[in-house]
């Protein structure tokens, strides 16, 4: 619990302490600390309002929980009062949990039938605290909890609390049950031969599947709670050793310092803690590939995992994590190689093909043999558009097509493709409305663009072509050269987490180049790794023993 | 994080930047000062002032390299008092102003004479002007990482052309081989090295941070790749268009990519050719523009750069919109004086550096 939050709670005996207090900050300006407690206060007197712990009156911890929870108006909230069978005696207790987001099966069987069915036998309220601490809750992951803040977060994330009259502490089992998707098959990152395992919306389930690949003890996950009011779970992960402390100690500075109400998945992290809204190009990696995942945390990378979101991220990211894709490691290395260049090319076309087609059309007509210079003229004769526009309005008719395929049903998905591709098109042409050549043009670049190993690159592929349009139309291949220059002046003096964006240009190993697993001796230099050594300089020791 | 290592000379970036500096005024009219100076003996001549230029080089990185920590300004400073550094640092911004003007007359021409015949000369100096302008606020670093992504692709196009005009090449170009005269050939042809005094700016880049004995290799593997790649270019240019044709005063490596034909596809390469010149050419006027506020701020006491690289870019814009329209020729006079200046003020200082070391070296 945080000083701010204790204040809250504080009688007027105690002016010196709430002279520290920022006035009408508390909740108007930041009413994620408590302000559902307090405006719902009506006594304070008693213990557990004016300190915020629990009390060891029963009666005052239920009234305060009744008031912190609206137990009134929330119907999923579940307050069990009961009695625990001591020696010669019952104890009153309740305990509290939402309905659904609990287990109710663990709290049958591993809070409420030791606690109302085995007798205790203890002298003194100390002792029968960690009686029932120690001896009756069999349920694993169990704490004791003093805060009532704290107690107020947990129950909130599925645990259940436990009251016992007498003890000044909650007693907090860990028994989360809400439905949940298993662990399934990756979409966004298929494979055809690689593990086919994806991450899911739990973070210690995501958390496990790493460690499950991993298996090194000094993987560390430290957990990060973002949002004042949701306290969304992220999980920090770095491997002890090998990670640079000072990326570590930025990711998580960024992480603390967040400051809003609620996260609801990792891309609101991403843009909260990114360096550069308007920079084209991702600057942190998601994936929802766990074995990608801990590849770059043996990199020396750090990834983020928050909860309710299936996509993880990694940091930093760099131009050369661009074209990369899993499957590249899951391949023999020629194979590997090649399926790279063809996503360079990829990437290339579905930047430069448009601009470089208006550019030539317009200005360079040099530059292609006359034969077909006469032919692109031919097609263009009849068409009412200037061919800029002609080349905008297929783009857009194709942008249109991807995203509405997004949105419909998969059976539907592929009539709409058909329907979307061949028949406009081929209606588009018909009408005269549209050259043939442009639309081998746009399809081309179209899939350049699906050829990208990820989404967020496509996606900025095909808003950063529009600017190459237009410098291509404005004033050709100078145009070209001039976007590309400025292009990559951006990238070149962009960080990510303090690693610049193409800094592995200035590594030995060519990021367009994939080399065999053997020759991977080294973790990125620029990540400046702890330990910079991945493996010896011979890894396949049994070439020297033959 | 910690910031990467900054530029260094020994570093990839350092070597790129280099070849940049002694390669670009391939893409100009200068060149043709070859052929007019030497007539068919024009590849002989190049390649004199070529070797003549990397001994220069070699030689004033020698000297340099020796001492730690400083660069040929403060050297100025330390051979001839704070009136030698101002004078160094006055020439210097001298030879980079001119030297932009120059550049960016030529390349706006260049593109002028590819994509826009009927355009203004102003709307295609406009493009560079702000690709000079952002690239200096990109600062030395970005601009560094770029040269290593640029300079081998036009190292490559140069390849490619030289290649494909060595094809078909006529060596009877070559005779007779002293072409206009040996006095001009050997005597008049110590003025091309003018075509590599933008080195200059290697010795402005970054000191070393420890001495050394030896100029490092890759230092000089870069200025030796350079001026054959200079010399290359001009061999396949004398060999491919005959003398007094060569000597037009058009821009040679122009001249030599129309004779160049692949096939049906490409009928002409001149579109990938602009595209090489204009990405070093931005990259070269960033960095003079750069070094030009840079020297500003050190030596001159100009305490925020930021303001001042507009206003030095839209000078020399202006400045090379007003000569280009009286005559181009006065530009290279000035630059062929600027450059010879900057280099025997060079020599100067070296040779001092090298008279007085003893001292020198308790300064630095």
């Amino acid at each position: 619990m945080t000083l701010k939050s204790l204040i809250l709670y504080q009688s007027r005996k105690a002016p010196d302490l709430a002279s520290l207090t920022p006035p009408q900050k508390s909740a108007e300006n930041n009413p994620g600390i408590n302000s559902y407690i307090k405006n719902n206060i009506k006594d304070k007197s008693s213990f557990t309002y004016r300190v915020g712990k629990a009390s060891p009156v029963l009666a005052e911890n239920l009234r305060f929980i009744r008031d912190a929870f609206e137990c009134s108006k929330n119907f999923d909230m579940v307050i069990r009062e009961f009695k625990i069978k001591a020696e010669n005696r019952f104890i009153d207790a309740f305990l509290i949990f939402y309905d659904g987001l609990a287990d109710q099966t663990l709290i049958n069987r591993d809070i409420m039938r030791p606690l109302m069915t085995s007798g205790i036998s203890c002298t003194s309220d100390r002792e029968f605290e960690n009686v029932v601490y120690e001896c009756m809750l069999s349920q694993a992951p169990n704490t004791k909890i003093c805060e009532m803040q704290t107690v107020i977060e947990m129950v909130g994330f599925g645990n259940c609390a436990i009251f016992v009259d007498g003890c000044s502490c909650a007693f907090v089992a860990d028994i989360k049950g809400w439905s949940k998707r298993g662990v399934e098959k990756p979409i966004s990152e298929a494979v055809l031969s690689g593990p086919q395992e994806a991450f899911c919306e739990t973070v210690m389930t995501n958390i496990a599947l790493v460690r499950k690949i991993l298996k090194d003890p000094n993987l560390i996950a430290e957990n990060i709670p973002v949002g004042t009011k949701s306290k969304t779970t992220c999980a920090l992960m770095y491997i002890n050793g090998i990670t640079n402390i000072s990326l570590v100690k930025e990711a998580r500075r960024r992480l603390e310092s967040i400051d809003t109400e609620y996260i609801f998945s990792s891309a609101d992290i991403e843009m909260l803690i990114e360096e550069s809204t308007v920079f084209p190009f991702p600057q942190l990696l998601k994936t929802e590939r766990p074995d990608r995942a801990a590849a770059q945390l043996s990199d020396g990378k750090v990834i983020i995992i928050v909860q309710g979101s299936p996509f993880v991220l990694i940091l930093p990211a760099t131009a050369a994590d661009l074209v990369e894709s899993s499957e590249d490691n899951y391949v023999r290395v020629a194979e590997a190689n090649f399926m790279r260049l063809v996503r360079l090319i990829g990437c290339f076309l579905a930047l430069f093909l448009p601009g470089i087609f208006i550019s030539v059309v317009l200005y360079h007509h040099e530059s292609i043999p006359t034969d077909l210079l006469f032919a692109i003229e031919a097609t263009r004769e009849q068409m009412p558009f200037p061919i800029v526009l002609e080349l905008i309005i297929m783009i857009m008719s194709f942008e249109l097509i991807k995203e509405a395929s997004i949105r419909v049903p998969d059976p539907i998905g592929s009539t709409l493709g058909i329907v979307g591709g061949l028949i406009l098109g081929q209606s588009a042409v018909s009408a005269g409305i549209a050259s043939p050549l442009l639309i081998i043009i746009v399809s081309i670049t179209a899939l350049g663009s699906f050829a990208a190993p990820s989404v967020s690159i496509s996606r900025a592929l095909s808003v950063m072509q529009f600017v190459f349009i237009f410098l291509g139309s404005t004033a050709g291949f100078t145009g070209l050269a001039f976007g590309t220059f400025v292009l990559a002046l951006y990238l070149a003096s962009s960080r990510s987490f303090g690693v610049p964006y193409i800094s592995a240009l200035d590594e030995s190993e060519s990021p367009f180049v994939i080399s065999p697993i053997w020759r991977r001796e080294k973790r990125p230099a620029a990540l400046l790794p702890q330990r910079s050594i991945k493996q010896p300089h011979i890894s396949r020791k049994w070439k020297g023993d033959a | 994080m910690e910031k990467a290592p900054v530029l260094d000379f020994e570093s990839f970036d350092t070597a790129c930047i280099v070849t940049n500096l002694l390669t670009y005024r391939l893409f100009t009219r200068i060149p043709s000062f070859f052929p007019k100076t030497a007539g068919s003996a024009a590849a002989l001549c190049t390649i004199f002032a070529s070797l003549l230029a990397f001994v220069l080089i070699w030689i004033i990185s020698a000297v340099l390299y020796r001492i730690p920590r400083i660069n040929i300004i403060d050297a100025a400073e330390a051979a001839f008092g704070i009136l030698g550094r101002k004078l160094v640092s006055g020439f210097v911004l001298f030879y980079l102003g001119v030297s932009s003007i120059v550049i960016l007359c030529e390349l706006s021409e260049f593109a002028k004479l590819i994509s826009f015949p009927t355009a203004p000369f102003a709307f295609c100096a406009m493009f560079f002007l702000a690709a000079a302008i952002l690239g200096a606020f990109g600062g030395l670093d970005a601009l560094a990482r770029l040269h290593r992504l640029f300079v081998p692709l036009s190292l490559a196009i140069l390849a490619l052309i030289v290649v494909s005009t060595l094809w078909d090449a006529d060596l009877s170009n070559l005779f007779p081989v002293l072409g206009r005269g040996a006095e001009n050939v050997f005597g008049n042809g110590i003025l091309g090295i003018v075509m590599y005094t933008d080195i200059i700016l290697l010795f402005l880049i970054a000191p070393p941070k420890k001495p050394r004995t030896k100029v490092p290799k890759i230092t000089l593997a870069a200025a030796g790749i350079s001026v054959f790649a200079v010399s290359a270019v001009m061999f396949a240019f004398t060999v491919r268009i005959p003398y007094p044709i060569s000597s037009e005063g058009q821009f040679p490596i122009y001249l030599l990519l129309k004779e160049i034909h692949y096939g049906r596809f490409f009928q002409r390469i001149d579109a990938i050719l602009l595209l090489a010149a204009s990405l070093c050419g931005m990259l070269y006027l960033s960095l003079n523009l750069f070094f030009f506020t840079h020297i500003l701020k050190r030596d001159f006491g100009v305490s925020d750069t930021k303001p001042l690289i507009p206003v030095t870019a839209l000078t020399a814009f202006f400045a090379a919109i007003g000569i280009n329209f009286i005559s181009a020729q006065i530009l290279s006079v000035l630059l062929f004086c600027s450059g010879f200046a900057v280099l025997a003020i060079f020599l100067l200082t070296i040779i001092f550096v090298k008279v007085r070391r003893r001292n020198f070296d308790e300064k630095a």
